[in-house]
């Protein structure tokens, strides 16, 4: 479905993608792992013929992405990293402009945007002006605009930056829909909790160079000894849970805390003092195989989040 | 590319604020410029004036008066014939003709009125005051001086018929001795004077309203039009022209719906504009209708393209706003639209013909003031779209090389 070879691209001095290769199979939901300047918005600016790449090619369906640019766009719909609508708009006016553009029109445009403000769980929002749109509303806004001309590949680029954990999981629930559509998806995250619960397969992108690709499990047996225990918390002590900074290797999640060791013992005493020093009350204790955090630490050798 | 302009115009006109501010300053500006145009008598600069003059007389005399004009500092003299200087003064291109009419020495010896006659544009009042100033003395030299040894050798000859011719002589050279240009007794200056004609009838559209009215309307456009043309800009910031380029459309069509709004929202600016002027100030918007509405279009769309190029050179919104600016002020100043091009320094004058003010204001003189018919309006129309479709050129230019970097 998508090939991706030998993708090169500089920036002046910055190497932002060295020597990438990828395939991504019709109608997989497909993971790009990496922290912040790793290259994932460049790959996806290349995929969605923004950027020409110095080498390397790129096929869609077979299609050469490089020779055939305009027949490339109509396969495709990008997700853009930030925003990108009419804040002065409404979410129809929005869409019904987004779908001229590719041509839609008439019934048949009106049609597919009341059909998405109802996927999306917008329809009785839609002719508000963004401006008094949640964040999390808006990036619906923003995946609806590029699933109006049906295309079948997706581009995720970070589409649940910046919002709350509720918006985030309306998100997930669209995008399983989506998944169930047979539409092939490639989603760029540095959540891993998002590639843990959406992506069959993911590849770990860091300083332009895609540490390592494979399914979770694959990935995961790429280390071992390592265990994680999860706290979980009650919704209280989570909205209290100030961003304070936590000892190593122990961080907050959106269901509690999270901490990894090589003892288990150890780890469970850690986070049990975290918790009653701090007041919260736990709801469950859960151990956890080795995650992609830890994958990831060993890859790169650094944390995901700054 | 209509979609854009569509949505363009829908952000644009769903801001009222904006729109109330965008409308309310420029009559604002309108109404104060009048105020300050119509009570103005400021001071200007030495530079010499532009006259033309045609010799119908042909005779020694009348060589004498253009090799005596011509050496004048103060006047930049061009010999014309009269049919085409009084084309030219019509137009606003020479402040006044000097005519030395047919039988000009005759006339003189005969000791009737001199034939001499200045047909002037009452729009350039103050280049005519200089112009009287600096040729009446000069004029009266060599005038004066006959037609005084006329005068008085005619009342000599009526009270004694059989004098002396060589009596008579001495007279003469009498008089030629004593005579000064600077005592000129009133009689004589009355039976010399020039026959002033303006070749404009004076009961017209007030020249200060028609200065006002266009010279603020083209400057306040342009200032709109730098707005505008940062809407490319706040497409770039806000992701959406990313989005766009990633849709089947190609990406000068982006460029050219821009283009399309822009020009609508100018039309309508001026629109506005004028209504205004003449509900409260009464000018005649029916004097020359299609020309009124050519000349306004092709502003418009200068002035557009004046936004495009803006938008397509600068890479942040700041840039546009100092560019914008800069040049617009530049503008504004040497075309006309803040100082009323005759009282501006020659060199002003000549440079006014780079900015868009000069050929628009220009052109809203020739249908209000000069009320020419659109014929002869048209060049200036056409300078107006040459400029706007070269900026548009050069805004693409600019678009196209950027385009990797708008990403
Ligand atoms: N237009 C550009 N000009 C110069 N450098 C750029 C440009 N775009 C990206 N880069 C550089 O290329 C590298 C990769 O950037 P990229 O935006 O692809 O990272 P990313 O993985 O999307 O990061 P983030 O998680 O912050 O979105 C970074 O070092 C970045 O500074
Ligand atoms: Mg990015």
């Amino acid at each position: 479905m998508i090939e991706i070879r030998n993708l090169s691209k500089h920036f002046g001095d910055v190497k932002a993608l060295k020597n990438i290769n990828l395939s991504v199979q019709q109608g997989e939901f497909f993971g790009l792992l990496g922290p912040n300047g790793a290259g994932k918005t460049t790959t996806v600016n290349i995929l969605s013929t923004l950027l020409k790449p110095d080498d390397g090619s790129v096929t869609l369906n077979g299609l050469d992405l490089l020779s055939d640019p305009r027949g490339a766009k109509r396969l495709l719909g990008v997700v853009p990293q930030e925003l990108a609508l009419y804040e002065e708009l409404s979410a129809a006016d929005n869409l019904h402009f987004w779908g001229k553009l590719y041509g839609m029109q008439g019934n048949s445009l009106k049609a597919r945007i009341r059909h998405l403000l109802e996927f999306m769980g917008l329809n009785d929002r839609g002719n508000d002006r963004l401006t008094t749109f949640s964040g999390g509303m808006k990036r619906r806004v923003n995946l609806a605009v590029a699933l109006l001309h049906d295309p079948v590949i997706l581009f995720l680029d970070e589409p649940t930056v910046g919002i709350d954990v509720q918006s985030r999981h309306r998100i997930y629930e669209i995008l399983g829909k989506l998944h169930q559509q047979d539409k092939t998806i490639v989603y760029t995250t540095h959540y891993l909790e998002e590639i843990e619960r959406l992506c069959e397969r993911v590849a770990i992108i860091d300083q332009g160079e895609i540490k390592a690709e494979g399914t979770l499990d694959s990935l995961r047996q790429l280390i071992q000894g390592d265990s994680e225990v999860l706290v979980m918390l009650d919704d209280i002590s989570l909205k209290t849970a100030p961003a304070d900074p936590l000892p190593a290797g122990v961080r907050l999640t959106d269901e509690g805390l999270l901490g990894s060791g090589d003892d288990v013992n150890d780890l469970v005493q850690k986070l049990v003092t975290i918790c009653s020093a701090r007041g919260w009350n736990i709801r469950d204790i859960e151990l956890k195989s080795a995650s992609l955090e830890t994958v990831f630490l060993q890859l790169t050798g650094k944390e995901l989040r700054d | 590319m209509l979609a854009i302009a569509l949505k363009d115009l829908k952000i644009i006109l769903g801001d009222r604020k904006a729109l109330v501010l965008s409308f309310l300053l420029p009559i604002f500006l309108v109404g104060l410029f009048a105020f300050v145009y119509g009570s103005m008598g400021a001071p200007r600069e030495e530079h010499p004036v532009n006259l033309l003059i045609a010799d119908q007389d042909q005779t020694d005399l009348s060589a004498v008066i253009v090799t005596r004009l011509d050496s004048l500092k103060s006047i930049r003299l061009t010999s014309i014939c009269l049919e085409e200087a009084r084309q030219k003064v019509t137009r606003g291109d020479y402040p006044a003709v000097l005519v030395l009419h047919k039988g000009l020495a005759d006339s003189i010896s005969a000791n009737r009125p001199a034939g001499l006659e200045m047909q002037y544009d009452p729009a350039q009042e103050l280049e005519m005051g200089l112009l009287q100033q600096a040729i009446m003395l000069p004029l009266f030299e060599i005038i004066g001086r006959p037609a005084l040894r006329e005068m008085v050798l005619e009342e000599v000859r009526g009270d004694y018929p059989r004098l002396d011719p060589k009596l008579i002589k001495q007279i003469e050279n009498n008089i030629d001795k004593s005579f000064r240009s600077d005592n000129i007794s009133p009689r004589l200056q009355n039976r010399n004077a020039i026959i002033m004609t303006p070749l404009i009838p004076v009961e017209r559209t007030s020249w200060a309203l028609v200065q006002a009215v266009a010279g603020t309307a083209v400057m306040m456009l342009l200032f709109s039009v730098a707005g505008l043309g940062a809407g490319l800009l706040v497409e770039r910031e806000s992701g959406t022209l990313k989005r766009l380029l990633i849709t089947p459309l190609h990406p000068m069509q982006i460029l050219y719906g821009k283009l399309l709004s822009t020009l609508v929202i100018s039309v309508l600016q001026l629109a506005v504009v004028f209504i205004f002027a003449w509900l409260v100030f009464g000018l005649d918007l029916t004097l020359n209708p299609s020309a009124l509405m050519l000349v306004a279009l092709a502003t418009a769309f200068a002035c557009a393209g004046f936004g495009l190029f803006l938008a397509a050179v600068s890479t942040s919104r700041k840039q546009v706003e100092m560019l914008s600016t800069l040049i617009i002020l530049i503008m504004s100043a040497i075309g006309g639209s803040m100082i009323p091009l005759p009282i501006m320094p020659v060199i002003m004058q000549k440079l006014a013909a780079i900015s868009v003010n000069y050929w628009s204001i220009q052109g809203f003189f020739d249908i209000f003031w000069r009320e020419l018919p659109l014929w002869d309006i048209l060049p200036r129309i056409f300078i107006l779209f040459g400029m706007g479709f070269l900026l548009i050129a050069v805004a693409r230019l600019f678009f196209k090389r950027n385009l990797a970097g708008l990403v």
